[in-house]
């Protein structure tokens, strides 16, 4: 017995590296002199890998790496220096029928500073840190599937960003300092990932959030100076509202009508759990 | 380093040279997304050894070198490098792209209003596969799927034996019946799952459920076959070796043994396509033969699952279970309780417990 299942073993072993074939690995890189301060048009579609955003100190109006299996994929680059648009990603060439793994894969991008930009993220599976601290952000989209993803505003946007969207499918988003992306509407899709949204920074104007939930969990994190309101429409959702009472049928904080900035919550959706939770700033 | 300017050089040409040159149409595409959006000078344009461009001089351009550039003045058009960097030193205008093929774009203070791209990394073409090495390519595929089957095949057997057994015994006894089962099952199953589908998405709630239906449906389906699939291979295997097939449990080296033989004739099968890759015809007619063989095997497997509901009981007709795999016999007698009463009390005998 032993001695068959040992050849079994042995043979299998033997023969499953072969279908992991080696990968061509190429890099891409694009970058372009900042001119003017017009604004600019970013989309970003990334499937799978590692998404690295940030702000460029170079002089760049972008600075765009990718690295990527040349035998799976092709990089997706275009900018319109007329239309002010920029895109890029990687397409799959779907030529291959070998497997190999997407660690290695990356996509850096550095944005200027200096330029207000449209932002438009659309993450598959892939792993993403977005610091978006020091950019001028008029708008924002974030699109992410399954991916395990942090958005950060370490600092304040320059400028007021005119809406926030975040739709996460099954991912783990980290959404830190949102306050700091001065945006009064923010809008967030949730399907059956987990959303962190963390409204701590520098506080300038009223809020409101839209959250749509169908499986997901959503915890808040807002300052103890803030004044929150959230409104649930949906008896099955699971709510901890700590220090919230009910008032004209939403959750309310007591410093609702004195606080010098507020956030609303709307809330709809079928499940879910929704967690609210103080910070010191 | 020859080898690789020379396919770069073929790469340009063949950008450059339309869709008239389809002597390189690989390269072409190669890096084709890389290079979009630029106009690449033909390879005739291409200098040898690197260049400086004197802080005094105006070039118009495209500058295209093999090697690396160093531009200090003014340069009105794009600049090429293959193999080589592009240097652009404070002073240094280029009014242009540049673009930089294995090697990189030094920006040290100059101006360029274009845009700057450089690719490096493995730089060859990466054309469709011919010849031997397709041939090694659908070798190593097909026994890496051996492989791959045969590994899920000794955790089935290692982690559940008897449900293997189960199966592969209505697999050997009520053959036909499952064949039939498992061709109604394969021509039920989509419209199963969207009659259920329709039937969730009547409610907000199942609407809810309809992604988790589905999900769980190709997970059973996909666990289904691959148990039905394996007992297949185990009896084939036992057919082979002579095995008996009735009694497969109480041995389990005559398990492995009949299950490794199995998967290896199936193997053996699609092996003799990826042999005949160079003869299309010939693998072509081969490939039907081992489709339509490893489908029946498939096929009667999953009939034989769904019938012994996933290996867990004998349908009715088959003869009996299987031997219990190797373990403590089966109590041969009972000791009354207050529950069942004293039915019946049978005390071991020598011929009922070894050893004794």
């Amino acid at each position: 017995m032993r001695a068959a299942l040992r050849t079994a073993v042995v043979f299998a072993s033997a023969i499953v590296p072969s279908l992991l074939a080696a990968q061509s690995w190429r890099s891409f890189d694009a970058a372009r002199q900042v001119t003017d301060t017009a604004p600019v048009t970013v989309k970003v579609a990334y499937s799978a890998g590692r998404v690295i955003l940030r702000s460029d100190r170079d002089g760049d109006l972008f600075d765009a790496h990718l690295r990527y299996d040349a035998d799976r994929f092709e990089p997706q680059y275009s900018y319109s220096a007329s239309a002010r648009r920029l895109e890029l990603g990687v397409r799959s060439l779907s030529r291959s029928t070998r497997w190999s793994s997407d660690a290695g894969s990356e996509l850096t991008l550095a944005l200027a500073t200096a330029v207000p930009f449209d932002l438009s993220l659309d993450v598959g599976a892939a792993e993403s840190d977005l610091d978006l601290s020091g950019l001028r952000l008029r708008s924002l989209v974030l699109s992410t599937g399954a991916s395990d993803t942090r958005m950060h505003f370490d600092t304040p946007n320059p400028i007021a960003a005119a809406s926030v969207r975040i739709d996460a499918g099954a991912a783990n988003v980290e959404a830190l300092h949102l306050a700091n992306a001065r945006a009064e509407r923010i809008s967030v899709n949730v399907g059956v990932g987990r959303v962190l949204l963390d409204f701590t920074g520098e506080w300038t104007t009223n809020t409101a959030v839209d959250l749509s939930t169908a499986l997901g969990a959503v915890e808040f994190v807002v300052p103890a100076n803030i004044g929150v309101r959230i409104e649930t429409s949906s008896a099955l959702q699971s709510v901890d509202f700590p220090g919230l009472t009910k008032r004209d049928g939403a959750w309310t904080s007591d410093n609702y009508d004195t606080a010098p900035f507020r956030i609303t919550i709307t809330s709809s959706g079928a499940f879910g759990r929704l967690e609210f939770r103080r910070t010191g700033r | 380093m020859l080898r690789r300017v020379l396919a770069l050089m073929l790469c340009l040409i063949g950008s450059a040279a339309s869709a008239q040159d389809r002597d390189v149409p690989t390269t072409l595409t190669d890096l084709r997304a890389e290079l979009l959006g630029l106009t690449v000078p033909p390879a005739a344009a291409f200098t040898r050894g690197d260049r400086i461009i004197a802080a005094t001089e105006q070039v118009t351009g495209p500058i295209a070198v093999v090697g690396t550039v160093r531009v200090e003045g003014q340069v009105t058009g794009d600049v090429f490098a293959i193999d080589g960097d592009i240097i652009v030193p404070a002073g240094a205008v280029i009014n242009g792209n540049v673009v930089a093929i294995g090697g990189s774009v030094r920006l040290q203070g100059g101006t360029i209003t274009g845009e700057r791209r450089s690719i490096g990394g493995t730089l060859a073409p990466t054309a469709p596969l011919t010849g031997s090495a397709l041939l090694q390519q659908n070798v190593s595929l097909t026994l890496g799927w051996a492989a791959v089957v045969l590994l899920i095949g000794v955790g089935v057997l290692v982690f559940g034996g008897r449900t293997l057994d189960t199966v592969g015994q209505v697999v050997d006894e009520q053959f036909g019946r499952s064949f039939v089962v498992g061709v109604l099952a394969t021509l039920g199953a989509a419209p199963a799952l969207v009659l259920a589908c329709i039937g969730l998405a009547l409610t907000i709630i199942g609407l809810l459920l309809i992604p988790f239906l589905i999900v769980a449906s190709v997970l059973a389906a996909t666990g289904l076959v691959a148990l039905g699939f394996l007992a297949a291979a185990r009896i084939t295997g036992c057919s082979f070796l002579g095995v008996r097939r009735d009694t497969p449990g109480t041995d389990r080296s005559a398990a492995v043994k009949s299950l490794l033989a199995g998967v290896l004739f199936y193997a053996v099968l699609w092996l003799a396509v990826a042999v005949l890759t160079p003869f299309p015809t010939a693998a072509a007619i081969v490939r039907l033969a081992a489709f339509g063989i490893t489908w029946a095997a498939v096929t009667v497997g999953l009939g034989a699952t769904i019938l012994s509901r996933g290996g867990t009981q004998v349908p009715w007709g088959a003869r009996t279970s299987p031997t219990p795999l190797a373990g403590p016999p089966a109590a041969t007698w009972q000791t009354p309780t207050p529950i069942s009463g004293v039915a019946a009390v049978r005390r071991p005998t020598a011929g009922t417990r070894s050893g004794s």
